[in-house]
């Protein structure tokens, strides 16, 4: 007798189930059962995940879910029809959104609703019908299951039996046949599966204690009793149920109903723009790009024309004009919102398209792009092409605070009920699941504490052996069961979603009610409300998806624009510059690049010199070549190496030059894969776009097995060898997703250069924008300061009479805004900002307290940093004078009651002025920057002669010795740099990039990663311009720890 | 006022209740008890599995079964899987 589950839950019941998706279905198919019912607690988290998986292996999908109750009893709902789906995902939603977040909860009259299209199961143990039976309540459980039968309908609500061999389970089961005899509704066996395979109850368990935040000797009556929780054979079920032949049965039978498919039957519909009277959706496109291209194309050659009549031919064959159009009024709506926060009619476009979408001609002709895409030659096949199996993807980068409102006017232009941001499910990587796991299982919380820092960032939990193996002290305790048994469970948690959490910017927009289509539930943040899927299971439902994205690098260009406006009195439109500009590509070449948009950070400023770009084009490469797609796929060095002519280029085949000559023989851009594909293997764009999407997607192995038969297939039949086709595949394979499609790179580069030429021209304004913008970029404001500095920017220090509450422009200089001090912010320093505008400066500390009531942590460290110097008086005096005005209201010490008017002379004490470094110390710590002195100013007459400053290695030779010391800035890990790790330290003179390999990074880990001064001792290494020195030792530097401002770690 | 027993004191003889006890059971091929201390099972009302503490080096692992002996006795025998010995010990959940 064939045997369906029809209870079981994934990882994504969270902290509950203890297997993935893909295992549960692979280990269904296994055992030959035909389908599988996913019903996880609460949610549809991993229902389209669950469905794409299981056809793909074969399996028949099931969409349920395991409800909770507003009495706390769980309920089974499996979806036999579309409507039934539609209702699941309302009580879903109702579950959520109208009760407190974290506890949904589905009341009865809502159920009571919504249950055409659903067939019920009366639950696990928890469930309402099986917990009265169990207590021998039998009158009441047969209340409770007439209540059910009669909103389900008899042939739609089934009495569940569940025998997991848990005391009481076959006493149980007899109780409820009886009762489901006594009142004629079916009866059907589930397994109650909480993972795969019986061994994996031992995770189940950890989760069941990482939940209830205790150790698995506290969670004693929270674990399941054993370990029979696993996904049974027919055979075994039919074992267990051998006295109820019946249960085993109706499993196939009820399976045999549920024939509602998400992957077919979700019925999601795009919006449709309103359109004037007398046109369709396509006609009226048509009309705007014409009329728009008739402005932007003054000479509209036939081949403008033909490109733009392709394009809107396959707009029309896949029914797209309402997405172009419902894109364009979102623009619209843009730049409505982009005047409200200005206060004024906003110059330029509101957002900048970034993505394969800056690739069609459509997109540059509503507003979508900034980018000709036929001047530029950017390829439209990433984007739109004739087989289109997903949607087209269009993410808008919007400045700061224009994203933020334009969300919510979306929200009011189409209707709550028909938006939903997208959700993302942080999985458990290596810290997070030693420290979990560990705590878990008992293990003393610092032993755990060192093994998770030993482990790197983002790192993978499936590398903790590796990471154990690698330390003695954790290597020898590998021996002990407890820390075999971390090691085993922190492999085997590895991935496992976390929790739900809101994607950054995905909007879904849809003219049916979106509840009907995905559960909602409430986000962490207020008033925003998620979809329970990710951007994967949105892209496998076909939904539209918009990423609006803030750049901060939009709101820093921006500001710097207004700021040369009121200085300058002329307001710049960048689009307009010269694109050409040699002084601006010699900064670039030189790598004077701090601040620079996507150029700026470590790697990049040790290829400008190497690649030399010198045109919007070269910027393009320059833009895309430093990812991980390119590195690993092996591109860099030979690119460089022809660009600078020492080698000649060359290619696997014949076919791969007219796609790869632009790129001197290498993949640099995303959509070369997809042409490779095409040109090699004769894909068509369809093909070759599913093959990219399922090297850039987990949930793929399936189709990357079945694409790469046919990538050599192809190739063969094209008169390619299998050596060659297996070598051209791995390029692909090496490149993988991480690398930019050439329209997004175009995008970015023109930013790029943008950025660069008001960096030349502009230098005080574009660093004041940049300190107004933090935290973004690569560098910390401290470091940004420096290299201004260096550059002749004077940057005044905090001034109670001058500084406003943000960062501004004073003359040439830059004045340090009241934001940067500890205990303020942007929006508690506006009202001080404010009062001294309204009433006049302030006349002394006294009179600043008396007007503004700031807090006393606050005064003090406007203090400490010389807020108030101008007053005449030592800041150690100052701080004195403010202890004397403040006295405690009983334990409130923000409280505020003047004791004098002005202190008396008799309060008055002498002390000891601070010294310069005293000065410097209190900027770091207090704002994070100094704009007097460089720490390294003051410790290098103590240092060694020898010790070289940084600005003194370009006159060094290749190879010698050397020896610098500094400031570590910023520690650089990246995963494609097989151990290496990078450095930039920082004197007073400049920075120094250090390269630290594998084996001396792990014998001084500690100290790399931890130090935030050293001397470094190695050898200089000069290669086509750039300067490096070769590590071979390091001595930490005794410098008080809170100086330093925290370096930004990479990886 | 409880009158003088004259009986010295057992403290030795006290002993917790429902501790573990060792019993002789004779099983079927599928590991079914047949006897249990010689008496015949007349019929199995329950069986239901115990597995904890297997991070320990003495994890828990128990077969129960709820038994009605000839004579109408109802007993609770386990096996431990661990040790592959058999007890006797009331059980209540």
């Amino acid at each position: 007798m064939s045997y369906v589950e029809l209870h079981c839950h994934s990882n994504f019941s969270f902290l509950d189930g203890a297997s993935h998706i893909e295992e549960l279905v692979l280990r269904t198919a296994e055992l030959g059962h035909k389908a599988l019912a996913l019903t996880d607690h609460d949610g549809l988290h991993g229902a389209m995940e669950f469905a794409q998986c299981a056809r793909a292996w074969g399996v028949r999908p099931i969409t349920g879910t395991d409800i909770t109750l507003s009495n706390g009893h769980h309920l089974t709902l499996l979806c036999e029809t579309q409507q039934g789906y539609a209702n699941l995902c309302r009580l879903l939603t109702h579950a959520h959104l109208d009760h407190e977040r974290g506890s949904p909860r589905v009341e009865p009259d809502a159920l009571a609703r919504h249950t055409e299209g659903l067939i019920a199961l009366s639950g696990c143990r928890t469930g309402e019908v099986p917990s009265l039976v169990a207590a021998g309540r039998h009158r009441e459980a047969e209340e409770v299951a007439r209540r059910y039968e009669a909103w389900f309908g008899k042939e739609n609500f089934f009495i569940e039996l569940q025998n997991n061999l848990v005391y009481g389970d076959q006493r149980r089961n007899r109780g409820l046949g009886d009762l489901a005899g006594h009142i004629g509704v079916g009866v059907v066996a589930t397994g109650d599966v909480h993972y795969h395979r019986r061994e994996r109850h031992r995770l189940q368990d950890v989760l069941v204690a990482i939940k209830n935040r205790t150790s698995l000797d506290g969670s004693h009556r929270q674990r399941r009793a054993n370990s029979e929780f696993y996904m049974r054979s027919s055979a075994e079920m039919a074992a267990l149920f051998r006295d109820m032949p019946e249960a085993i049965a109706n499993t196939e039978r009820i399976a045999e109903r549920c024939q509602f498919d998400l992957t077919r039957d979700l019925n999601y519909r795009f919006p449709d723009s309103p359109v004037p009277e007398g046109e369709t959706q396509q006609s009226y496109l048509r009309k705007v790009c014409y009329n728009e291209a008739a402005l932007r194309y003054p000479h509209f050659t036939p081949n403008i024309e033909q490109r733009l009549n392709e394009e809107l031919g396959l707009v029309e064959r896949h029914g797209l004009a309402g997405f172009f159009l419902i894109h364009r009024e979102i623009l619209q709506l843009a730049t409505e919102v982009a005047d409200q926060v200005k206060g004024r009619p906003y110059h330029g476009p509101p957002g900048r398209g970034r993505g394969s979408s800056v690739g069609s001609v459509i997109c540059y002709l509503i507003g979508l792009s900034h980018i000709d895409p036929i001047a530029n030659n950017l390829f439209l096949g990433r984007f739109l092409n004739e087989e289109l199996t997903t949607v087209p993807d269009i993410d808008l980068d919007f400045a700061r605070e224009i994203r933020e409102k334009l969300m919510l006017r979306v929200y009011e232009h189409f209707g709550n009920e028909h938006v939903g941001l997208t959700a993302i499910f942080p999985t458990y990587r290596i810290r997070s699941a030693v420290r979990e796991v560990g705590k878990a299982l008992g293990l003393p919380s610092a032993e755990l504490d060192r093994l998770a820092k030993a482990g790197d960032g983002f790192g993978s939990a499936k590398d903790i052996r590796e990471v154990m193996r690698r330390d003695k002290h954790y290597r020898d305790k590998l021996g002990s069961p407890g820390w075999r048994h971390l090691a085993d469970l922190v492999e085997e948690i590895a991935g496992f979603p976390r929790h739900i959490s809101q994607h950054v910017g995905g909007m879904v927009i849809a003219s049916q009610p979106l509840i009907e289509l995905v559960p909602l539930e409430q986000s962490a943040m207020e008033g925003r409300v998620l979809m329970q899927w990710d951007k994967d299971s949105v892209d496998d439902a076909r939904m539209i998806k918009i990423d609006f994205l803030a750049l901060g690098m939009l709101s820093a260009v921006d500001e710097c624009l207004d700021l040369i406006e009121e200085k300058h009195g002329k307001r710049i439109d960048l689009s307009r510059i010269d694109f050409n500009d040699q002084q601006v590509y010699d900064s670039i070449c030189a790598a004077d690049t701090m601040g620079v948009f996507q150029i700026e950070s470590r790697a990049q400023m040790q290829s400008l010199p190497r690649v030399r770009p010198r045109s919007l084009d070269d910027l393009t490469v320059q833009v895309a070549i430093i990812r991980p797609g390119p590195i690993i796929g092996g591109a860099v060095n030979p690119y460089i190496n022809r660009r600078l002519k020492r080698e000649e280029a060359t290619y696997d085949h014949p076919s791969l030059v007219p796609v790869l000559e632009e790129t001197l023989g290498v993949i640099i851009f995303q959509e070369q894969v997809i042409q490779v594909a095409m040109a090699f293997s004769g894909f068509s764009a369809g093909q070759a776009e599913e093959l990219r999407r399922a090297m850039s997607r987990k949930r793929s192995h399936e189709a990357m097995t079945r694409l790469k038969k046919q990538f050599i297939e192809g190739a063969i039949a094209r008169k390619a060898s299998v050596e060659v086709a297996e070598t051209v595949f791995q390029k692909i394979i090496g490149f993988a997703g991480f690398g930019f499609p050439k329209s997004h790179a175009a995008a970015f580069g023109l930013l790029a250069y943008q950025t660069s030429w008001l960096r030349e021209y502009y230098l005080a304004e574009s660093l004041c924008a940049l300190f107004n913008a933090q935290p973004m970029g690569f560098y910390g404001p401290h470091v940004l300061l420096n290299d201004g500095k260096r550059h002749g920017i004077e940057v005044l220090p905090l001034d109670i009479n001058h500084s406003g509450a943000d960062c501004s422009i004073e003359g040439s200089a830059v004045r340090i805004g009241m934001r940067y001090v500890r205990g303020l912010s942007r929006e508690t320093a506006l009202p001080v900002e404010a009062e001294r505008r309204v009433n006049g400066n302030f006349r002394s500390l006294f009179d600043f307290l008396e007007r503004t009531h700031a807090k006393r942590e606050a005064v003090d460290n406007l203090i400490a940093c010389g807020a108030f110097d101008a007053f005449g008086l030592e800041r150690r005096e100052l701080m004195w004078q403010l202890g004397l005005l403040y006295r405690s209201e009983g334990r409130a010490t923000t409280q505020r009651q003047l004791a004098l008017a002005l202190p008396t002379e008799q309060d008055m004490v002498s002390l000891r002025p601070m010294t310069d470094w005293d000065r410097m110390t209190a900027d770091y710590t207090i704002l994070g920057m100094s704009p007097g002195h460089h720490p390294m100013s003051f410790l290098r007459s103590g240092l060694h002669e020898a010790i070289a400053p940084t600005h003194m290695l370009a006159n060094l030779p290749d190879g010698v010795p050397v020896q610098v010391a500094g400031m570590v800035v910023v520690r650089q890990q990246p995963g494609s740099a097989k151990g290496f790790v990078f450095l930039l330290l920082e004197d007073e003179f400049g920075l120094a990039n250090i390269i630290v390999r594998p084996g001396l990074y792990e014998a001084n880990r500690s100290l790399v990663r931890g130090e935030p001064f050293i001397i470094v001792h190695g050898t200089l290494e000069r290669r086509d311009g750039t300067i490096n020195v070769a590590a071979r030792g390091f001595t930490p530097l005794a410098v008080t720890r809170e100086l330093a401002p925290t370096a930004h770690n990479f990886g | 006022m409880v009158a003088d027993t004259r009986v010295a004191n057992g403290a030795g003889k006290l002993r917790p209740l429902n501790q573990p006890r060792p019993v002789s059971v004779e099983v079927a091929a599928n590991g079914t008890p047949l006897t249990v201390d010689g008496r015949t099972v007349e019929a199995i009302f329950e069986t239901w599995r115990i597995e904890d503490e297997w991070w320990r080096t003495q994890p828990i692992r128990r077969m129960y079964w709820r038994l009605l002996l000839e004579a109408g006795r109802t007993v609770d025998v386990y096996r431990d899987n661990v040790r592959n010995l058999w007890y006797r010990q009331a059980y209540s959940g």
